[in-house]
Order: C-alpha cells, then structure tokens, then sequence
C-alpha cells in the first residue's frame, strides 16, 4: 500500500506530460503531479462548477486554522499502521493554506515505487496503452485506469485513516491524565472553525459561541462515554489490545442486550463508528457473500458514461462542499502560472461507490441524496464497506425511498403522518388544518405540501436537516435498531416542535379572523397557504438548530413521553397499509386513464372524478383500521397498568 | 368579494412560487433571496423553502413564498406536493446547453396539465454571465426561446445568477402578472405591515428594495 502513490506519480504524470504536450519534460516519476490529474480529467465534467476556483482557495485558506495539534500529533496518530511521511504528506495535503505540493516529500515518495502491492493491477497498469487512455489531445471525458483507481483509494483510504486518528486524538486529548495539553488542545479546537468531521461548525443557524458552548460540554461527555464504552468492551471479553488511549477500533460487538442498546444510543465514539455501523447492520455478512464484487464492479464502471454517470458527475462537487475532506485542492503551477486544481480523493471514491450503485442496482441507479450518504459514509468507512451500506441502507432500510418513482418516500411520508396523528394529536390538528378541502382529501393520497418538507429526513438519512452530531447519533440508533428509528427521530422533532408550531398557527388564524371579517369562506384557502408557509419554515429551520444531540436522543427515548415504544412492527404494518392503499388508487387511475385512451393523461380527470376515485379507494379500506390501531394505545396502556400493579404488590 | 381598493392604501399580497428547472443549473433562488452567490452550493435534496418580500410600487408590497427543489428526473413524481396552489413557477434552465431547454419544456408541460390553470410560468435562461463573455458558448438562440415562450403565453428572461443581472427585474415581471387585486385585501394589507415588523423573520433575508 505505501509504494502506491510514488507509483500513482509516475503514472499520473506521464498522462499529465501528454495532455499538456510536455511529455519529453515531464519526469516519469514526479510524485507532485499525482493529484493534479484528477482535475484535467475532470474539470470538463464539471462544466458551469468549475467556472471559479478562486473560491476553492478561499475554503482552503479557511482551513489552515484548523491545524488544532501540531503536526507531529497527527503523525503519530496516523502513524499506527502506516509509513509516517506518508501520513505527513496526506496530512499536508489537506491541510497547508496555499495548497502547493509538499516538495520535500517528493523524494522519500519516489522510492518506495517498487513496493506496489497490487502486483497484478500494476503489470496491467504498466501497459502503456492503459495508462495513456488521454493521450489524445482532445481530453477524454473520463479516462480512468485500475491504476490510477487503486491510487486514489489508497489516498483516500490515507485520509481516512487520518480522520481517524484525529477523532481519536480529539478525544484522548480530554483525557484527564494529560490535562494539561488536553486543555491546550481543547482551547485550540475551540478557535478552529472546523468540527472534528471536517465540517464548518457555524451555519446560519448556529452561531459560532453557541456552538462552542455546546461543545466544551459535549466533548467531555464524548471522553466519559468512551471510557465506558471501552470498559464495556473489555467486560464484554471484546477488549482488542486496550493500552490506554490506543484502544484499537474494534471490529467486533457484543451481542444484542438492553446494555448494549443503552450504550449506542449514547453515542457511539467517533472513531469506532465505521466499524460499529458496519458491524450492526450486518455488513461483514454482505462483504463475505460478495467476496471481490466491488473490484469487479469498480471495473467494469470505469470508462463507464450514462445518464445515471452525468447526473453523480453533476453532484460529487456538490456533495458537502464547506467540508474539507471534500473540498478540492487548488495550487498554481510555477512554470506555467495556471491555477490548478486537484481532485479530494474522497470525492473520487464517492464517484466509484455511486458508479458502481449504479451499476449494481439499475433500478435505483442514482438517485440525489445518495452521494450524501455515501459522502457522510466515506468519512467513517473504506470505500467497499461504504457500498456495501449503500446496498444494506437502499434494500432493507429504506426500500422504495430512491427508487426511479420515489412511491417510498410518498408512503413514508405517509407512515409519518399516521404516527403524528397518532402520538401528537396537537400537531395533527395543526397540520390538518393546513389541508384543505378535508371531506374529499385522503392525505395518504395527496400527500399534504409540508410532507413536502419532512422528505428529506428519509431520502437522506437526516443529513442536512440536524446538525451533524445529532445526525451521527440517529445513525448509531438507525444502524443498531432499524427504521423504526427514524419515525421515533421524527417523532421528537416534531414534540420539539409542538409549542411553536401550535403558536404560529394561531397567530395565523387570529390575523385572519381580524382582517377578513366578511369573507371567511371565500379566503378560506388563502388562509392555509399562509399557515403553511408558516409552518414550512418552522419544520424546515428548527432541526437545524438542534445542536444539543443529547437531548434530542432524551426527548426521543425518554421513558414517559418519549417514543421509544414505537414499534418496528406497528411500523411495518402501517407502511404496508399506506403503500397498498396507494397502489389501490394508482392502479385505478391507471385504469382508468388506458379504458380512455393513452393520450389521456392524468390532467383529463376531472377534479370530479378524482375525488370520486379518492372515495373510493378510501372505502377499500375503510372497514379496516389503520396500521397504528387504537388497540396498540390500549395495549400500552393495559401493560403500564400492569407494570403499577406489579411495582404495588 | 374583493372590497372597493383606495389605491392609496397600502397593498399587500402574498404568493407561492416554486423553482424548477434542471439540476445543477445554478437556480436562481439564493442569488435572489440571499443576494449572494456560492459556487460550491450544496444540491438540494427533499425542499427548500424562502420568503422575499419586494415592494413593487409605492404602496404595493408583494410577499413571495419560494419553494425549491431536487432537479432530478425522478423528484417529479413528488412534485404535485410541491406545485400543488402555485401562483407562479420560474422554469430555469441553461443557455449554454441546449437539452436544458428541452427539460424546461417538459416541465413547463407538466405545469400547464397540472398545476392551477391561471399560473404564471416564466421561462428563465441562466448563465447569461458566460453567454455575454463569449457568445460562443450560447447554445440556446434567445429568438427560439422567446418564441417558444411567446407562444405558450409564457415569460421569458435571461439572468445570471452569478451576478445578478436582471434578476429583481424579472421577479418584478412576474409580480406585475400576478392578480394582485384578487389576492389584495386592504385591512390585512395594513395589518400586515404592523405585524410582518414585530415577527421574527425566520429566514434571515432583507427585502431587496427594488
């Protein structure tokens, strides 16, 4: 692994020489130049995006605060199974403000060429016609050889590795044993304008104090839980080599118990989640069924172009952008006085993980949300095992959500509302008053416009809507406990939400009530198109502010009040209702759209028609209750009931 | 219904207006509202969602509700949730690629079978910032366009939305086709004044004063 970049050099710039012409000047072996491809191959995809890149060095030089320990910190930390300059350079890489090319490491970058592991791809890379796929002077769209793939994800497996290391040193640094440095570290950390995931900290929801704040009080919590976690593990018999603070990530879990259930909703340390994820949702098992597919898959995806390729292409640079593991690198070249640009290897291995999806599941193929789960995966995984969670997350935890149709996300919305109807009836009766025309409106069907909002708490797994360490901890539950998570996440959101929601909508209504005293019913609707871009904005901005990853998981799982006996069953009942009911009324309009004809589309029913369809279907099911029936209320009931007489007697 | 309106006093209507267009194409959403410009801006997923408040004449205040979203093919089985009581919808699409107009047009289709009948669709080309660089990189003729347009009954523009060229202009355009009248209701316009000042705004934008 440590020979591949002096390699990965020698091939890239041997494509660089030809593209630019300068092949005679170019050294065969120029470590430097590794990285500067990717953008020349690329910068054409990128079309309108790449217009600037003066605003990528303005990114980078916001980074160069982030250098929170001293080098030599990292270097240890990434040291533990890597070659220390290596580490050092991919370090530098990431982190030096004006981004030109770490020259003293050129040399020691050189050596270690022979060394190329992965002999078999190397021979073929080595073929001249392979490695020179641009040696046209027109730059192809996307050349890629197995070569240069192994390259970029051993670079990126590098930075992985760093990631790592710097979590981990984030929270060794709190140790109380080195309080001293600890607390050095920690004021740094404090003026970095980074989070320790490479994020920017401060949105325009959180302020820059608020979220110190929060952190000088959360950081020590991550160092208690950590230390429990690893007292957790060794109890477990699971202890790895625990020497203090280099208690390797382990691989392996204990099994299922209330402990351990405890345990992960508290928060699973940064740097083990990748495994922890992994482990929960089954992973190993996948990976060992499909022994060496994603090399294929790599493959047999490289020169791959389709509608599904241009779509991830547009995406990848829009993937995370204020983060800086995501954030391309840009350097002038000395000699020609160009800006250059070079590619984050992340972002490379996001392409090949969506690539490959593709590729994998044509029914799905790409759909947008996808590069942000991959993209939050690759910061904690290598890039197979982040595939694998893409296949795991789009087949069993989230079916239908990124299909072609995207009928998943209307039924999970669907599902939603249910549960809200269910467990907080006051926000129900805030959003149904949003819902107009109500006798004739089945909003399983007709899904009301805030659905519209809560959709992306599905299709990308909360990224984006909680700040990101609320987003970690949804996924350490999500992982562990399955779906149910999600309705339970989104369920407290809205608890949060309840009182402000509840105070809009009646300022809403009394605003109303006193402007249009003559016309109430003709301003009817006016009136809920205003309350609900009222609402929008609540339901679309209050997640956001979410900060305090604790307490959301309290009001969650909190024993009275909470959610957490929301059941995966009564959930898959209630998905199962609303997506027949939906297929029901789908294939009747079907049905009736081809008895007139295929020139008929949906628009040629009649608002008349439509709402006799919508009974209708609604009648299929009337006499049957919905998923979350009354019954499971009482049944909860009648078990608290039991468990007071019990504590009684 | 609509009160006898003494032009005199203050105005105020709000209307919903949803974005749609290609992805990528750089929408022309946060040039407007946030008057700013990221290259790097994160793709939506799921919605968006942003008010603007323009002052269209001298006691005409126009409140949009802008509703935005994923351009992906596939986001469009969600989008009557979306367009569903639109009063206006801004179709973007690229002039420095032709086939971004043909998905314009798909989307200006759907529109017209789907959406309320009296919505006001503006055609909008982007990128009008390179095509006056070098007129090159124009793939999309302004006459084929606007004869499109012209013949669909539909607003047409060319804007940047990098710099903001004709941006305002266009959003006035298109409040200027709004009924107002019809949405206007002179007690809640007065009203609405005294109460849009002592609400918190919840998205942090000023009004664009044009």
């Amino acid at each position: 692994m440590q020979g591949s970049v002096g390699f990965g050099g020698a091939i890239a710039s041997s494509l660089e020489g030809d593209r630019e012409g300068l092949a005679g000047s170019a050294k065969p072996v120029d470590g430097a130049a590794s990285a500067r491809v990717a953008t020349i191959k690329n910068g054409d995809v990128r079309n309108g995006d790449s217009r600037d890149s003066e605003f990528s060095n303005v990114n980078l030089g916001s980074v160069s605060v982030v250098s929170d320990e001293p080098p030599s910190g990292r270097k240890i930390g990434a040291g533990h199974s890597r070659e220390p300059s290596e580490s050092t350079y991919s370090f530098l890489d990431f982190y030096t403000s004006n981004g030109s090319p770490p020259r003293e490491d050129e040399s020691k970058r050189e050596e270690p060429v022979q060394e190329e592991p992965f002999l078999v791809v190397s021979k073929r890379g080595e073929e001249p016609d392979d490695a020179r796929l641009g040696s046209t002077k027109a730059i192809p769209k996307r050349t890629e050889s197995l070569m240069s793939t192994r390259t970029s994800r051993n670079s990126a497996e590098r930075i992985r590795s760093n990631i790592e290391s710097d979590l981990k040193s984030s929270s060794a640094s709190h140790l109380p044993s080195v309080k001293n440095t600890g607390q050095l570290k920690r004021t740094s950390f404090l003026t970095s304008d980074r989070d320790r995931y490479g994020f920017k900290k401060t949105s325009n929801h959180i302020s820059e104090s608020k979220y110190n704040a929060w952190w000088k009080e959360y950081s020590v919590y991550v160092v208690r839980r950590k230390m429990k976690w690893e007292k957790f593990m060794n109890k477990s018999g699971l202890s790895g080599h625990s020497s203090g603070a280099s208690f390797k990530a382990p691989s392996r879990f204990p099994p299922k118990s209330d402990d351990l259930k405890r345990f992960v909703r508290k928060g699973i340390p940064a740097e083990w989640r990748g495994n922890a994820w992994f482990y929960f949702a089954k992973g190993p098992e996948k990976l060992k069924e499909n022994k060496g597919k994603y090399d294929r898959l790599v493959e047999e995806t490289l020169n791959l172009v389709n509608e599904n390729t241009e779509a991830i292409e547009k995406d990848l640079h829009r993937t995370f952008p204020d983060n800086i593991y995501f954030t391309n690198k840009t350097s002038v070249n000395q000699e020609t006085g160009l800006v250059e640009e070079s590619e984050s290897p992340l972002i490379q291995s996001l392409r090949r993980v969506l690539y490959c999806f593709s590729q994998h599941n044509p029914a799905i193929g790409y759909c947008q949300s996808m590069n942000f789960i991959v993209g939050l995966l690759l910061i904690f995984m290598e890039e197979e095992k982040a595939f694998w969670m893409l296949v795991i997350i789009t087949e069993r935890l989230l079916p239908g959500i990124h299909d072609i149709n995207l009928e998943g996300v209307s039924v999970h919305q669907g599902v939603l509302l249910t549960c809200i109807k269910q467990y907080l009836p006051q926000v129900w009766t805030v959003i149904n008053s949003t819902i107009k025309d109500k006798q004739n409106t089945d909003i399983l069907l007709d899904l009301p416009p805030l659905s519209f909002c809560t959709t992306s708490w599905f299709m990308s797994i909360f990224i984006g809507v909680l700040p990101i360490e609320s987003t970690l901890r949804v996924w350490d539950c999500l992982f562990y406990e399955d779906t149910k998570t999600l309705f339970r996440i989104s369920l407290a959101i809205f608890k949060i939400l309840e009182p402000s929601l509840i105070s809009a909508a009646q300022t809403a209504k009394s605003r109303h009530r006193h402007s249009s005293r003559s016309s109430i019913y003709s301003n009817d609707s006016d009136d809920a198109d205003m309350v609900t871009a009222e609402l929008f904005q609540l339901i679309q901005n209050t997640p956001k502010t979410l900060l305090d990853a604790n307490s959301l998981m309290e009001t969650c799982f909190k024993k009275y009040n909470g959610f957490g006996h929301v059941s995966q069953d009564e959930i898959n009942n209630c998905k199962k209702y609303v997506a027949n009911k939906r297929q029901r009324y789908h294939e009747m309009i079907q049905k009736r759209t081809s008895a007139f004809g295929s020139d008929v589309d949906r628009r040629a029913l009649s608002e008349e028609e439509r709402r006799r369809l919508l009974a209708e279907s609604m009648g299929l099911y009337a006499d049957k209750k919905v998923g979350l029936r009354a019954s499971n209320w009482n049944g909860r009931l009648s078990g608290r009931v039991k468990r007071i007489q019990s504590r009684l007697s | 219904m609509s009160a006898p309106i003494n032009t005199e006093e203050p105005r105020f209507a709000q209307f919903k207006l949803v974005l749609l267009g290609e992805s990528a194409v750089g929408k022309v959403l946060h040039r407007f509202v946030k008057d700013s410009f990221d290259d790097f801006r994160e793709s939506t997923i799921g919605a968006a969602f942003l008010t603007q408040t323009i002052l269209l004449d001298h006691n005409t205040t126009v409140k949009f509700e802008i509703w935005d979203t994923a351009g992906q093919e596939r986001y469009k089985s969600l989008a009557p949730m979306y367009y569903r009581n639109a009063n206006c919808a801004l179709v973007v699409f690229d002039l420095t690629k032709q086939e971004s107009l043909e998905k314009a047009k798909s989307w200006i289709k759907e529109l017209q079978r789907q959406a309320n009948s009296d919505i006001v669709i503006a055609l909008t080309g982007n990128k009008l910032d390179l095509v006056q660089e070098d007129e090159g990189a124009r793939e999309v003729s302004e006459d084929e366009a606007r004869a499109y347009a012209n013949e669909l009954g539909l607003l047409y523009f060319e804007v940047s939305a990098k710099t903001g060229q004709e941006i305002k202009e266009s959003f006035k355009s298109i409040a200027e086709k709004l009924p107002i009248e019809e949405k206007v209701n002179p007690r809640q316009g007065r009203r609405s004044r005294n109460v849009d000042l002592s609400r918190p705004n919840t998205n942090d934008q000023q009004a664009c004063g044009c």
